[in-house]
């Protein structure tokens, strides 16, 4: 898939684009940070231009990819969400990446759910997600995605836990799609702002 | 963007694609890769892949897949990633090495580079000879200085990019 052609993807906060030149710095900054530590990184200069030559070469290798997430008022960049298979992937991935300063919004959340959509109405019936065991907010967001350990599925090397996302049948009309709807509509409009001093 | 397609009498310089990626891999896999690198392991030659692809999406040039009619033998291109100062011509003949390949197809991606560049270089490390020739070939010259990013390598500048 060229680049030109990459879907735009809108959910309630952002959009969702594929990744330009222009796109670069946070990218370059969030995998010299370690922020990356789970992602292969910190990396140098070089590595980190290489690996964004790499997101962009994907789509048009595989004919899906990582898309830049975008804040949908003021266009700035978040983050990464998409679909992810070098060689040696036993399946296809979804994965994310939020920088450091959009982190704690729910923004991989709303990203990854339309990215999960999406890729489900292109054809997909599975997805995986290969999880460093020590990142924590990466298994917290697969359980709340609905994702569940799956002890039978190959991992990449060994070092990683693969996590199944629910099926697409698991996404229409049901609780757990409700419960991810809701969470994500929270984000953007929290019914409930705590004030003051917690009481214990 | 639109990578273009180059023919020459024997190849066809062209984007790199998934169809590739065996071939890079046996290349990448195999003891050759050394001087350039390798071994790299599968998820790693994919890299190299998604890599040359993703370039051309970034600067506007990049490499090309060579391929002789049967599928892809080679690689070759201009590279320019992060923190380097020159454009580098580069080559790598994953297959069908002794027959002129490289230099054939460099010497068609610097016809296509035409004026763009004031500099092109290509680091080359003394010890890979058939690349050295290759850049005989093409008329560059060894400029004695060895790239700083590499410092096995020696800078090799191409007259021809530089009139």
């Amino acid at each position: 898939m060229t680049r030109a052609a990459i879907p735009v993807l809108n959910t309630r906060r952002l959009v969702l684009r594929g990744p330009e030149p222009g796109d670069y710095p946070n990218f370059k900054a969030t995998f010299a940070s370690y922020r990356s530590r789970f992602m292969g990184g910190p990396l140098n200069t070089y590595e980190a231009w290489m690996l964004y030559a790499a997101e962009i070469g994907h789509w048009d290798i595989r004919g899906f990819g990582m898309w830049m997430i975008h804040d949908r008022v003021t266009d700035a960049t978040l983050g990464m969400a998409g679909g992810w298979q070098p060689a040696g992937w036993p399946e296809r991935e979804l994965a994310w990446i939020i920088w450091p300063a959009a982190a704690g919004q729910g923004y991989a959340l709303e990203a990854t759910d339309a990215v999960r959509r999406h890729l489900y109405g292109q054809g997909w019936t599975t997805a995986v997600s290969y999880v460093d065991p020590k990142h924590l907010d990466s298994i917290r967001l697969c359980e709340r995605l609905g994702a569940r350990r799956d002890p039978e599925a190959a991992t990449v090397d060994g070092n990683d836990v693969v996590y199944r996302h629910p099926a697409p049948a698991a996404l229409v009309d049901t609780q757990l799609a409700y419960g991810i709807a809701r969470e994500i509509a929270h984000y953007a409009d929290p019914k409930l702002r705590p004030e003051g001093m917690p009481v214990d | 963007m639109t990578v273009p397609t180059l023919t020459t009498a024997r190849l066809t310089l062209r984007l790199p694609e998934l169809r590739d990626h065996a071939a890079y891999a046996a290349f990448y896999a195999s003891p050759r890769s050394e001087i350039i690198g390798g071994p790299l392991d599968e998820t790693r030659a994919w890299k190299v892949l998604s890599n040359d692809v993703g370039h051309w999406h970034l600067r506007g040039f990049g490499w090309w897949a060579l391929d002789d009619g049967n599928g892809c033998i080679g690689t070759c291109g201009f590279h320019l990633p992060a923190g380097r100062r020159d454009v580098e011509l580069g080559w790598s003949l994953f297959s069908a090495t002794g027959r002129g390949f490289a230099t054939e197809a460099a010497r068609a991606a610097l016809a296509w580079a035409g004026a763009r560049w004031s500099r092109v270089v290509s680091n080359i490390d003394p010890r890979n000879d058939a690349s050295e020739r290759v850049a005989d070939r093409l008329g560059a010259v060894d400029t004695g200085e060895h790239a700083a990013h590499a410092p096995e390598c020696k800078v090799w500048l191409h007259r021809e990019a530089a009139a």
